[in-house]
């Protein structure tokens, strides 16, 4: 259980954290503190709000199912309430009661809801997907729960998506690699794409309204919504129907490395081009790709942005080795403007 | 004790089977035989045996015999090695999910396909990313299948499709949206460094971002797949090894008949 300190930058985060009804836990790769991040959070909102708990993936077994390696346990306190598969039941020392059976199935059994009669440990393993999380949100509410926290499953973000959940907190740490500048660079990459610019432009959105799952808006205005059934990659009968004239390129969908190339194709990087996709959850694009995209004309932006809150470092990797806390912190805040903040340490 | 395969040397441990305290069986109860067959970077030779012999030793074995060793290569040597190993394992304490569901066979699934679906199920199945290995995926799809279980493509009641091996994430989910799929079956064989986790993940989340995760059944399959690592990716199942078509298919056509509220 992290210590509670009683720093300004806790109370600043807790009051960013009670701005929120659903906060998302997402993290770059596995072991990078996910659920020491939530372990943290939970104390920050321990007797301030009645706060639910779930999880897409598996969290607070003692052992991890990839690298066998000792895991953080999740120490809830009493009142909490949970979204669990049924197996979890098993693995939990809290008394749960039963507030409702769901129709959600996962591969370690139906999704119950339950809350904890006493403090303890438990295992979380909720819905795996992200119109699943949709439904127990509701059953949260309907036992009013007033923050609801989800906690992510190695590096899976699409539940960050603010048609889910209404602001995130990302993780970051040492188990990315052994490289330490790797893993400034891997976090900067993520901070990019998860705050990439938000575009407001009203007259523009109604156009973009009209376009289902990939299209264009010319500098005429002129909207062509061209019926394909995903962006994920375009024929070359679809690209050549793509004007010279095009300033919005509007994806429904995901946005991949592929598709980039392809309009690499037909359109020119010198033209002032804005690219627009639903939330950043959406962007695919690798590294080399991104920075490809930074060097063009052109500019990405999202329809609805994400509000991340903070990111936490864990400078430990399982395979064990580390970095000074300080040094990490230091030089993440060079390019990241929001907290960032060693769950492990407190500072 | 001699250095032949067998002993006349008097054992005196329990030889009643607990179920608290299991422990390898070569050919006596509770003997902890064990054999282990290996490959260390070294030229073949009385100091490779030596060393494969003290390195089982590290392993906390005992009554240590190398009983074959073979030059793989100039460097390589391969090895293998009879050991008694001391550590028991509580059974009663073992605890893993497994899906319970009874296994239809091919029959069976056609009829309930026909009976509670009352279309073809589409199955498009790959190995992804930059593994080579279509065995998993073969092993599951082909007509001729594997082991005496037919593969998916014999089965009436479903129309597969196989998409081979090195198939991008990105490819495999297209070719999902355009055939329609209801089932996407991933295989994944060599899992070296855990590369294997991310490129599943990635599949997950592109699924989700393309807002096709409500209309699929996402199912992988591997030597290494278990469904608490499935849950953990968040497939809606996990087959390993001993699984076959007949098990895949009668999964994803209950889960079906279940999403359609049959």
């Amino acid at each position: 259980m992290p210590a509670i300190f009683p720093s300004n930058r806790n109370s600043d985060i807790l009051n960013q954290i009670l701005k929120y009804r659903t906060i998302s836990i997402i993290g770059l790769g596995k072991n990078v503190g996910k659920t020491t991040t939530l372990n943290y959070i939970i104390e920050l909102l321990r007797s301030t709000r009645q706060f639910a708990l779930t999880s897409i993936g598996r969290d607070g077994e003692k052992y991890d199912e990839i690298f066998n390696n000792p895991k953080p346990q999740i120490f809830v306190p009493a009142g909490t309430i949970l979204a669990i598969a049924r197996k979890s039941l098993e693995n939990m020392d809290i008394s749960p009661e039963i507030l409702a059976t769901t129709d959600i199935y996962t591969p370690l059994g139906k999704i119950v809801i339950v809350r904890a009669l006493s403090a303890g440990y438990v295992e979380l393993t909720g819905p795996s997907s992200s119109h699943e999380l949709e439904k127990v949100f509701e059953l949260f509410r309907f036992y009013d729960a007033e923050i609801i926290l989800v906690d992510g499953a190695i590096n899976r973000k699409s539940f960050a998506s603010p048609t889910i959940t209404n602001a995130t907190i990302l993780a970051t740490g040492a188990s990315l690699s052994p490289n330490f500048i790797d893993i400034i660079n891997e976090t900067e990459f993520a901070y990019e794409i998860l705050t990439t610019p938000y575009f407001k432009d009203e007259a523009i959105l109604t156009l973009v309204s009209q376009i289902k799952k990939f299209g264009i808006i010319t500098y005429e205005k002129e909207v062509i919504s061209f019926s394909v059934s995903t962006s994920l990659d375009l024929q070359s009968s679809i690209l050549q129907k793509i004007p010279s004239n095009s300033h919005y390129i509007v994806i429904k969908g995901v946005f991949s490395n592929i598709l980039l190339e392809k309009l690499f194709l037909v359109l020119s990087p010198q033209k002032k081009i804005i690219i627009l996709v639903p939330d950043s959850t959406k962007i695919f694009l690798d590294r080399e790709h991104f920075n490809l995209l930074k060097k063009t004309s052109w500019t990405l932006q999202v329809l609805k942005p994400i509000k991340l809150i903070c990111i936490t470092v864990n400078p430990y990797s399982p395979l064990g080795y580390h970095f000074e806390s300080t040094l990490l912190q230091q030089e993440l805040r060079r390019h990241i403007k929001i907290p960032i903040i060693d769950v492990l340490n407190g500072d | 004790m001699g250095g032949g395969l067998y002993s006349s040397h008097k054992k005196n441990f329990d030889t009643t089977r607990d179920e608290t305290k299991i422990k390898p069986y070569g050919d006596t109860m509770n003997d902890g035989k064990i054999q282990l067959s290996f490959t260390l970077p070294i030229k073949d030779g009385d100091r490779a045996v030596e060393t494969a012999r003290q390195y089982v030793e590290k392993l906390n074995m005992r009554d240590i015999q190398v009983v074959h060793h073979e030059a793989l290569d100039k460097e390589f040597t391969f090895f293998v090695v009879y050991a008694t190993a001391t550590p028991t394992i509580d059974y009663t304490a073992i605890q893993v999910e497994e899906l319970e569901i009874e296994t239809l066979s091919m029959e069976e699934t056609d009829a309930f396909i026909q009976n509670n679906i009352g279309r073809k199920i589409i199955v498009v199945g790959a190995t992804t990313g930059t593994d080579a290995h279509t065995v998993g995926i073969d092993a599951i799809m082909n007509m001729k299948g594997y082991m005496g279980h037919y593969g998916l493509e014999r089965y009436k009641m479903i129309e597969a499709y196989n998409l081979g091996s090195q198939v991008s994430n990105e490819k495999f989910v297209k070719t999902a949206i355009e055939l329609h799929a209801d089932v996407m079956l991933v295989s994944q064989t060599v899992t070296q460094k855990n590369v294997h986790i991310k490129n599943l993940t990635e599949l997950v989340e592109l699924v989700e971002a393309e807002g096709l995760r409500k209309k699929v059944v996402l199912i992988v399959g591997g030597p290494r797949i278990t469904n608490d690592l499935a849950k953990e990716l968040g497939f809606d199942a996990g087959f390993g090894p001993g699984k076959y078509a007949d098990d895949v298919a009668t999964f994803f056509a209950k889960e079906i008949a279940r999403r359609l509220g049959k």
